[in-house]
């Protein structure tokens, strides 16, 4: 619980401290940057019993010793060699050895990359406030807006997109700077007023203070592009999250002056030839293909196979009851009847096989359970069932094996689940509530301006509408 | 070397392997959150934790749902103070009328 005053004195002198700095940083950038393979081999071998992160292994700050913990290796170097920090190589944390403790307090430390601009630093910037440490902000119910506050929390809790937003992307090029003239800006407000002290001087038990400004001028924005979407009548969210996710795109179009082929719409363009992926920050998080194979029974040509791009994925969840199974109904080869087919090959109209893969996934994969449905008399309902979806999601089995990669295919591709839409009520009057992973760490739950703390367990018993699913590793 | 000695090899190489892959699992994860605990002790002195409710009655600082009929916002559009229930509403309609007051 004590502050280490040993690393106190290194910070005390400037020229002592530019130097370890620089050590620090290049180290933490090797460890960040080498494969498991080279991390595992040069960075968590120990050089005296030479065994491979036994516990822990720390890289020595002032030399090129390393060593393990639990045979207090490093313990013993530090006390012969009186050096007394190490860095750990797996979660590049600095152990002070006299103190017997991680440095985990000091600014400085955590964020060692600033080091050159740090005086600067300390005088134009502050830590966040306490209650706005992890954005935790609900949105005030201002008429039927739930479908828009719930995709908001989706994407404000969104690492890639806080990243963006705070690197300052788009406000940095923005020729509006306006937030009720830029729906980018607008959202860029959003995420100000939730995570950063954007008032300073009014008191923060102010009990009047409730900033929607950014929220405010967001439907401002909405209205002026598409008046459905601003939240005086009740929309899909799914739909909304299409319609934001595509201005968001336009935006950077427009910011970069660039021309970029994009394939926003689900799926309908089929654009098979010459495939150009928009590079927009938007489709590099959210965008994958999907390749649509269709295989002549006969003699296996697959020449009118296409490729199309995605942004999620709508799964039909009837008499269904886990996720898996909806996305193998999704996935299986069938037999395509009903479709006029002459193979160009062997000229047989027998019934081709038809399957969908996934060709390319982007870094999240949003999927939408089909949960309206429309009937032949032309009614609407919804189904309610329960379907079962997993923390932890492998997709590896729905992907394409992929002919033109190099290398060995991975054996398993997981995604870990960050956000739930749910969708509460009837067809024509109904709620929605996200349910969301903050900080790599708790569960929240957004019901309008309520923002709950829940377990983990009800986390994964929504009656799920939309999932969102993070890219965790590729092994 | 007699069976017993192989046997005895044999064991405590697995035994040192399991408890490397263990060990290695519990400390990177206690490092990781003791680091995260003391910096976030050290910015805020005060800290509570959020008060955890499945049932949703109360929010993370414990409060429950507050009385949104009391909450005013000014329109960007016309500079008005409106209801926040009716927010969205009074939107339509303003925007509606074409342009700025």
């Amino acid at each position: 619980m004590t502050h280490c005053n040993h690393i106190d004195q290194i910070i005390g002198q400037p020229k002592i401290r530019d130097n370890v700095m620089k050590t620090f940083n290049i180290t933490k950038y090797i460890l960040s940057h080498s494969s498991q393979n080279d991390k595992l081999l040069y960075t968590m071998r120990c050089s005296t019993c030479h065994e491979i992160n036994a516990g822990s292994s720390f890289i020595c700050l002032q030399c090129e010793y390393i060593g393990c913990w639990n045979h207090s290796h490093f313990k013993d170097h530090s006390l012969q060699k009186n050096h007394i920090f190490g860095i750990n190589s797996s979660n590049q944390l600095l152990y002070c050895f006299k103190c017997q403790d991680y440095i985990g307090d000091i600014e400085m430390i955590n964020s060692s990359f600033l080091n050159k601009s740090w005086d600067d630093i300390v005088k134009n910037t502050d830590i966040p406030s306490m209650s706005k440490r992890d954005g935790l902000y609900g949105f005030v119910n201002m008429g039927s807006i739930c479908f828009i506050s719930s995709i908001i929390q989706c994407l404000i809790h969104n690492p890639y997109i806080i990243n963006y937003s705070m690197s300052q992307h788009h406000y940095n090029k923005c020729q509006i700077k306006d937030p009720t003239g830029c729906i980018s800006c607008s959202l860029d407000m959003i995420i100000a007023e939730s995570y950063g002290n954007i008032y300073p001087n009014k008191n923060h038990n102010d009990k009047s203070i409730d900033p929607h400004e950014g929220f405010i001028s967001f439907l401002n924005c909405a209205w002026k592009i598409n008046q459905n979407f601003a939240g005086y009548s009740q929309q899909d969210a799914h739909e909304f999250l299409q319609f934001l996710l595509n201005q968001l795109h336009n935006d950077y179009k427009r910011v970069e002056n660039r021309e970029s082929i994009s394939g926003m719409t689900n799926g309908d363009t089929g654009n098979s030839s010459g495939n150009f992926y928009c590079k927009c920050f938007i489709h590099s998080i959210f965008q994958g293909s999907l390749k649509s194979s269709i295989v002549c029974s006969n003699c296996n040509d697959d020449s009118k196979t296409i490729i199309d791009p995605f942004m999620d994925l709508s799964l039909d969840i009837k008499d269904r009851e886990t996720l898996y199974n909806c996305l193998d109904s999704f996935h299986k080869m069938e037999k395509l009847h009903d479709y006029h087919y002459r193979c160009p090959q062997c000229n047989t109209t027998d019934d081709p096989t038809k399957q969908l893969t996934i060709d390319k996934m982007g870094s999240l994969l949003t999927l939408q359970l089909k949960r309206f449905e429309h009937l032949p008399n032309g009614t609407n309902v919804k189904l309610t069932n329960f379907i079962e979806y997993p923390l932890y999601l492998d997709i590896t089995k729905y992907c394409d094996d992929g002919k033109n990669e190099t290398g060995s295919n991975p054996t398993n591709i997981i995604y870990e689940l960050i956000g739930v839409v749910t969708h509460k009520g009837t067809v024509n009057e109904g709620h929605y509530i996200a349910t969301l992973k903050v900080n790599d760490d708790k569960w929240f739950r957004f019901n309008d301006s309520m923002v709950t703390e829940i377990s983990q367990d009800l986390a994964l018993r929504d009656e799920a509408y939309l999932l969102f699913y993070m890219i965790k590793e590729v092994k | 070397m007699s069976d017993s000695d192989q046997q005895q090899t044999v064991e405590s190489l697995s035994s040192g392997i399991y408890d490397n892959l263990i060990t290695s699992i519990i400390q990177n994860i206690v490092a990781k959150e003791t680091a995260k605990q003391r910096l976030l002790n050290a910015r805020y002195p005060d800290i509570k934790a959020y008060v955890r409710d499945d049932l949703g009655n109360l929010d993370i600082n414990g409060n429950p749902k507050s009385q949104e009929s009391s909450k005013y916002f000014t329109c960007k559009n016309c500079g008005r103070e409106i209801s926040a229930n009716r927010f969205a509403a009074h939107l339509e309609r303003c925007l509606s009328r074409g342009g700025r007051r």
